[in-house]
C-alpha cells in the first residue's frame, strides 16, 4: 500500500457511503469543535450491532485497513468480520485514506449509545457527521488520562468555557 | 502548548481554580462548601491572597476531583488562547482542512527527516 495520505473526510465519507453508523470522536471531534491542536488520525465509536459492524468489516475492506504497529510501516494484515471486530473491542488502523482507531466502548462515556446521546448532526462537504458533545471528548479524555490527553485538557475547558457563553 | 507541569511553578490560587474549573462550581459555591465567602476564594484566585496547600486540598476534594491530577495539568498560555480564537473563526470545514495541511507538513518534514537520517 503507497503511503497513506491523512484524509479524514473522505474516509468519513466512505464509512458513510458504506452505512456504517458512528460518532466521532476523541481529537478528531475536538478538531471539529474548534480545538486548534492537531490529531494524526480519525477516532470512531460505531455501534455494536452485528450488521453495522459488518458494514464497517467491508468499508475496511475498502479502506485496506491493516493492523498499526508501531515500527513496521504500512500496518499488519488481518481478517475481520462482525464478530471479530465485536471480540477486539479497540483497534488501531492505518488506511489508505490515513490512520483510524476504532473503540467500542470508549473511556469514561460508554459505548455508542452513551455517545450519540450527546452527539449532534453536522455535515461537511456533503458528508454526514454524527460528532461527540463536547463535555464527552473532554470526560473520555479525563478517564483515559494519558499524557497527550492530559497536554490538550486545559485547552478544551477553556473552548467549552468560551462555547458555553 | 505550554508545558508547566512542574507544581513549584503553580501558585496555589491557580491549582484552586482549575479544581472549581473542573468541577464546573461558582465561585459562591465552592466557597459555601469550603465554609467561606465568595470574594475570599476571588482573591485566592487573583492570587491576592496566598492559598495554603491545606486550603487547596480541601477545595480539591470538594470539587471531588484529584489534586495530583490537576497538578499535573499544563497551563494555558496567550498563545494557546490566540490559537483558539482563530480556530473558532473557521467553519468545522475550514477547521478539518487546516489540520489536513498540518498533518500533511509534518508528515513530509518527517520523511525528510528520516531520509537524512534514517532512525
Amino acid at each position: 500500500m503507497p503511503a497513506p495520505a491523512f484524509s479524514p473526510i473522505e474516509l468519513l465519507r466512505l464509512l458513510q457511503e458504506h452505512g456504517v453508523r458512528f460518532v466521532v470522536i476523541g481529537g478528531l471531534a475536538a478538531t471539529i469543535h474548534g480545538s486548534p491542536y492537531p490529531t494524526y488520525d480519525v477516532d470512531i465509536t460505531p455501534q455494536a450491532t452485528r450488521e453495522n459492524l459488518a458494514r464497517l468489516s467491508n468499508a475496511l475492506r475498502a479502506l485496506e485497513a491493516r493492523i498499526r504497529v508501531q515500527g513496521i510501516t504500512g500496518g499488519i494484515a488481518f481478517e475481520h468480520d462482525a464478530d471479530s471486530l465485536l471480540a477486539m473491542r479497540t483497534v488501531n488502523l492505518v488506511t489508505r485514506l490515513g490512520d483510524l482507531d476504532l473503540a467500542l466502548e470508549p473511556a469514561g462515556v460508554g459505548g455508542f449509545a452513551a455517545w450519540d446521546a450527546g452527539a449532534t448532526d453536522l455535515e461537511v462537504e456533503g458528508v454526514g457527521v454524527r460528532l461527540a458533545s463536547l463535555d464527552d471528548v473532554i470526560r473520555s479524555k479525563e478517564a483515559a488520562d494519558r499524557e497527550k490527553d492530559r497536554a490538550t485538557l486545559p485547552i478544551l475547558r477553556e473552548l467549552r468555557r468560551r462555547m458555553s457563553r | 502548548m505550554t508545558s508547566m507541569a512542574a507544581a513549584e511553578f503553580i501558585a496555589g490560587g491557580e491549582v484552586l481554580a482549575r479544581c472549581r474549573r473542573r468541577s464546573e462550581l461558582t465561585q459562591a459555591q465552592l466557597a459555601s462548601r469550603l465554609g467561606t465567602t465568595a470574594s475570599a476564594v476571588s482573591r485566592w484566585e487573583r492570587g491576592h491572597v496566598e492559598a495554603t496547600f491545606d486550603t487547596v486540598q480541601r477545595a480539591a476534594a470538594t470539587c471531588g476531583v484529584s489534586l495530583a491530577a490537576v497538578l499535573r495539568e499544563p497551563a494555558v498560555d496567550q498563545h494557546d488562547v490566540s490559537l483558539l480564537e482563530s480556530t473558532l473563526a473557521l467553519t468545522a470545514t475550514e477547521r478539518l482542512r487546516r489540520l489536513v495541511g498540518h498533518v500533511r507538513f509534518v508528515e513530509a518534514a518527517r520523511d525528510l527527516v528520516h531520509a537524512r537520517c534514517p532512525p
